[in-house]
């Protein structure tokens, strides 16, 4: 490559954050600590339960085992990983992190202390972003003292092989920390896309007639297995789909799929393209979630769909 | 097994066409069927004066109707002329886009009805061979085996849904498209970041926007009408793809769509 080119490249590529914390060692934080850490950035993973940590960091390093056997991970991520890896049980160890990315569960007055918190220890030029998928960014950037120092950046799971990156304006969010948002997510070796702050985002909320279509007419046609097994099949057969409306649904989690599309249609003050529908309610009520369940709209027992 | 079967029922039969001229899948269906060995008809825009000077005296053994956005204004201008030209045990496929085959029951006499067939041709616009078949009401279930073998026999895939409003993937992409121009006209994101966050968060086939400059957005809102006349407000289509069908932005095939085709008319 021209080394103009190439210098010109580093720079779109360039971002100015050295040091990243995450906070919160469950699923999410821990593939986004992975991830940063194996692409050479200083990371801190902070967990209040030192127990969650270890478990991450094994979760992490059996991964990176089994990538690097199927040769997509190489030894220099791997050491990069354990160069770079640390954790914290107490929020001031954040305080030099230039970059902080919250994962903890979905409950926004959860989060908006630890903002508060967090806003009393770091920089007031450090960077702090959410990655919730269904909260407001610009209601939690108001727990901080620059709001425009806030974004969303919303990681897909499992984070290390999932490519998308929601990075999500705020109000306030200023562009300059989008633009480092955006560079930081390729550096990191995902695809970001920019998404301003509105119910869903951009993939929840567009992904949501799939659903939302394929549960309506199973309750027009009776609601049976056979009904729900014909629209999997027209969808993969004739639209391409890898899975199914009701096999998605399944792996998901019903109640998972449920609590969102119950999240967007309050957003948009009940507009009716986003109603839940009753045999969602039905099915959590009756504990077939999916396949994690062993039923959903299939029956898994034996592992396997039947 | 079956392969044999259909190529000895439907050699050689008479297929009529019924469409638009600017469907750009009637030259395809008319390719299609001819090289398989069937004779095509076209009775296209309810031109009846080419349609009988091209056809004295015809007997067809499947009639196709193509047309999205006013089917029963084209079964009624089906002439009687051109239906008594059906053979008895014709077969009437009807795009079931935006009507179901039990909807058009009223338009063909008793023994006509048992074979009409439902089929939702939104697979083929994205170049796809794959139909979805629907049986009416009043539909014998031998009908849909016919159906199944004439559409094999174009080497087209077949797929039994049921008789409902848009078919299943017609009302579903009907719906993902609905919604991604409405987060674009909303200014949610770009054209290009919306189709690039469904390909890769949700592993969608396609964009949806990038699939309905394929589909044209002209078969997208006439299925998404059709459905709010059926359902109501959920189904309503959003201003911007109104706009973009009023103004003639159709998609690929008129050069411009949510994305602009280089090349094509503008």
């Amino acid at each position: 490559m021209d080394t103009r080119l190439r210098r010109k490249r580093l720079i779109l590529m360039a971002h100015p954050f050295k040091t990243v914390g995450v906070v919160g060692a469950g699923t999410m934080g821990a593939g986004i600590a992975q991830i940063c850490a194996q692409n050479g950035l200083k990371t801190i993973l902070f967990d209040l339960d030192q127990a969650a940590l270890s478990k991450a960091l094994a979760t992490s390093r059996k991964m990176l085992a089994k990538g690097k056997e199927k040769g997509k991970v190489t030894q220099a991520e791997v050491t990069a990983f354990e160069s770079n890896i640390d954790t914290a049980t107490e929020l001031k160890n954040l305080s030099g992190c230039d970059l902080i990315i919250e994962a903890v569960p979905e409950d926004m007055a959860l989060k908006k202390k630890i903002f508060t918190e967090l806003d009393g220890v770091t920089r007031k030029d450090c960077v702090l972003v959410s990655n919730t998928s269904s909260l407001s960014i610009t209601a939690l950037a108001s727990a901080i003292q620059h709001p425009e120092q806030f974004a969303g950046l919303h990681f897909f799971n499992p984070v290390a092989l999932m490519q998308l990156v929601e990075v999500i304006s705020g109000q306030r969010t200023s562009s300059r920390v989008m633009k480092q948002l955006v560079a930081f997510a390729k550096a990191i070796g995902k695809t970001p896309v920019q998404a301003k702050d509105t119910p869903g985002f951009i993939v929840n909320r567009v992904a949501r007639p799939f659903y939302g279509e394929a549960l309506q007419l199973l309750g027009e046609e009776g609601g049976s297995e056979d009904v729900a097994r014909r629209i999997d099949a027209a969808l993969r057969t004739a639209g391409g789909f890898k899975m199914g409306p009701f096999e998605l649904m399944d792996l998901i989690g019903i109640d998972v799929n449920f609590a969102v599309t119950q999240s967007v249609y309050a957003a948009f003050f009940n507009a009716p393209r986003y109603k839940p529908h009753p045999i969602q309610q039905k099915m959590v009520e009756a504990g077939l979630l999916g396949k994690k369940t062993g039923r959903g709209f299939y029956n898994y027992e034996g592992g396997h769909k039947r | 097994m079956k392969k044999p079967a259909f190529k000895r029922k439907w050699a050689n039969s008479h297929l009529l066409l019924v469409g638009s001229s600017d469907d750009p899948l009637i030259p395809v269906l008319q390719r299609e069927a001819k090289d398989s060995g069937h004779i095509v008809s076209l009775y296209l825009d309810n031109d009846e004066d080419e349609y009988f000077l091209a056809n004295p005296k015809r007997v067809f053994h499947a009639v196709l109707v193509l047309d999205t956005d006013d089917l029963p204004t084209a079964l009624t201008a089906l002439p009687d002329y051109v239906l008594s030209h059906c053979a008895t045990d014709c077969l009437f496929l009807i795009n079931a886009l935006t009507t179901t085959a039990t909807e058009v029951t009223s338009f063909f006499d008793s023994d006509q009805v048992a074979r009409v067939v439902g089929f939702s041709p939104i697979a083929l616009y994205a170049q796809k061979p794959v139909v979805e078949l629907s049986r009416g009401r009043r539909t014998a279930s031998d009908a849909l085996d016919s159906a199944r073998l004439f559409f094999g026999s174009l080497d087209i895939l077949t797929v039994e849904v049921p008789d409902v409003p848009g078919l299943i993937l017609g009302r579903t992409l009907a719906m993902l498209v609905n919604e991604a121009a409405s987060a674009l006209m909303e200014g949610v994101a770009t054209a290009e970041d919306i189709d690039t966050a469904m390909k890769l968060g949700t592993n969608y086939p396609e964009g949806p926007l990038r699939w309905a400059d394929l589909v044209g957005l002209d078969v997208i809102s006439d299925i998404l009408v059709n459905l709010f006349s059926t359902y109501g407000e959920r189904y309503a289509p959003v201003t911007l793809l109104n706009n973009m069908v009023n103004g003639g932005d159709l998609g690929y095939k008129s050069g411009r769509g949510f994305y602009a085709y280089a090349g094509r008319r503008a």
